[in-house]
């Protein structure tokens, strides 16, 4: 949890003169302000809570924020390192440590992470039913291949978390397996899911999108599988592989709506061979997770707010 | 004379004890050292291959390493409190025992190094002072045979004298 992280002090202003429950996101610069997202805006944080840039703002230093990732780390850089070798840091209670500094690489291959220059934690906030309005057309009675797409900080990863919670709670028991290669979506913490992905769920996390889809189909047989943000050629051969065995796939990307899709390399195949048969697209034009729309394969939009 | 033979077995059986205590300090300052040296095998194979938090890790290592247990609980507690863990601290917190400065400064070098760094510098580091602690394990050993004994059998010599004494 926060408390076991930060500095006590700085836990006293988060959780006594502000409301917790509002801090999205708390970004920590070497030698700069402590900046803060507090209900969607970005603010300083003072001693008094929040306020404006020459408002006697926080300012920390790098012995801080080393010592706030070796809390992170449970002083043990050595089980971290493979997630600090893609800058975060996954700790208990789901909350997700990003973090910049200076690559130590050794043959060309990524060693570790040195002088910590800047992090940012995120919080993640659990939004139960907030995939309930596009569950009926995705996996209410038949269940679809779906991508959803958003831009960043859209509410994806909050979205697939909730449906795949809710097909666990459906009329039929489909088993679902998540592939959280960042531990974005369940935020596993010494193998626990920190967050509600439902009882009929395994989670792989810490693994390419490939091992994943590939060791996943053969060790746990699932009826469907959920990802976060495709990216690149090698996620969309995954993607088909899976699709070819028969497992139902809900994945997401970055895109802001589906028609932006046909710009990203590799998307354009897949719209043709129809491999995705919903697209949901979300925004946060009225904070994160608004239904831009429900589309089919045809791009037809089926969803009417 | 009663009173001088209990004097002269008090003062034999003291001169001994003490004798005895001298040639146990040796004793556990070796078997410290052996367990530090198998301490540190142990975290670079749980390291290598299990990668546990290193609270975890120690604290299952408790009981293979009575003679460290002390040390060991009090780093955990450090840890555990989330304090800031660097030399000073430790020098603070972390008891001496039976060894002498440089052991000493060993320890708390490697316990400032711990859960610092990935893997493979943990190890190497690990590795580099069990090295060094399995020199200071040979120096223990030499002067084990060679004081240990030797200052048992000084201390009931001294006390057969001052026995003698009395008497």
């Amino acid at each position: 949890m926060i408390d076991a992280i930060l500095p006590e002090y700085l836990v006293d202003i988060l959780k006594k003169k502000l409301k917790y429950e509002y801090v999205y996101e708390i970004r920590i610069r070497s030698g700069l302000p402590v900046c803060i997202n507090y209900g969607g805006k970005y603010y300083y944080l003072n001693p008094e809570g929040i306020g404006e840039r020459d408002g006697g703002s926080i300012v920390t230093d790098r012995k801080m924020l080393e010592a706030i990732i070796y809390k992170a780390a449970d002083y043990s850089m050595y089980a971290v390192n493979n997630q600090l070798k893609h800058s975060y840091i996954t700790v208990k209670g789901g909350i997700r440590i990003g973090i910049c500094g200076e690559l130590v690489i050794e043959e060309d291959n990524i060693k570790s992470v040195k002088n910590f220059t800047s992090l940012i934690i995120r919080i993640p906030h659990e939004v139960i039913d907030c995939a309930l309005s596009a569950y009926p057309f995705i996996a209410q009675d038949e269940m679809y291949n779906s991508l959803i797409i958003s831009p960043p900080g859209g509410g994806k990863t909050t979205f697939l978390r909730d449906l795949s919670r809710l097909i666990s709670e459906g009329k039929n028991i489909l088993n679902t397996l998540i592939i959280d290669e960042r531990y974005e979506i369940a935020s596993c913490y010494n193998g626990l899911p920190q967050l509600n992905v439902g009882e009929f769920t395994d989670v792989i996390s810490n693994c390419s999108k490939r091992y994943g889809f590939e060791q996943g189909i053969r060790a746990m047989k699932p009826d469907i599988i959920i990802t976060d943000e495709l990216a690149n050629q090698s996620d969309l051969e995954a993607v088909m592989y899976a699709a070819g065995c028969g497992v139902k796939i809900i994945a997401s990307v970055h895109a802001y709506d589906h028609l932006d899709l046909r710009n990203k390399p590799g998307f354009e195949d897949i719209i043709k061979k129809r491999l995705f048969e919903r697209f949901v697209v979300l925004s946060n034009r009225r904070g994160p997770g608004t239904y831009e729309g429900i589309y089919d394969s045809n791009f037809n939009n089926m969803y009417i707010p | 004379m009663w009173i001088k033979i209990v004097g002269f077995l008090l003062a034999t059986s003291a001169g001994a004890f003490l004798g005895y205590r001298q040639s146990q300090r040796y004793k556990k300052r070796e078997k410290l050292l052996s367990e530090t040296v198998r301490l540190c095998d142990s975290m670079i194979n749980d390291i290598t291959y299990f990668q546990p938090s290193l609270s975890q890790m120690l604290k299952s290592r408790l009981n293979t390493f009575p003679m460290l247990s002390t040390v060991l609980e009090q780093y955990i507690a450090l840890i555990d409190n989330k304090s800031i863990v660097d030399r000073n601290t430790l020098r603070t917190h972390i008891q001496k025992g039976q060894m002498n400065e440089d052991e000493y400064m060993l320890l708390i070098q490697l316990l400032d190094i711990l859960g610092k760094s990935d893997s493979s510098t943990q190890c190497s580091g690990i590795l580099s002072l069990k090295e060094a602690f399995l020199i200071k394990q040979k120096t223990a050993i030499e002067e084990c045979k060679k004081y240990g004994g030797l200052y048992f059998k000084l201390g009931v010599l001294g006390g057969l004298a001052a026995g003698v004494i009395i008497l």
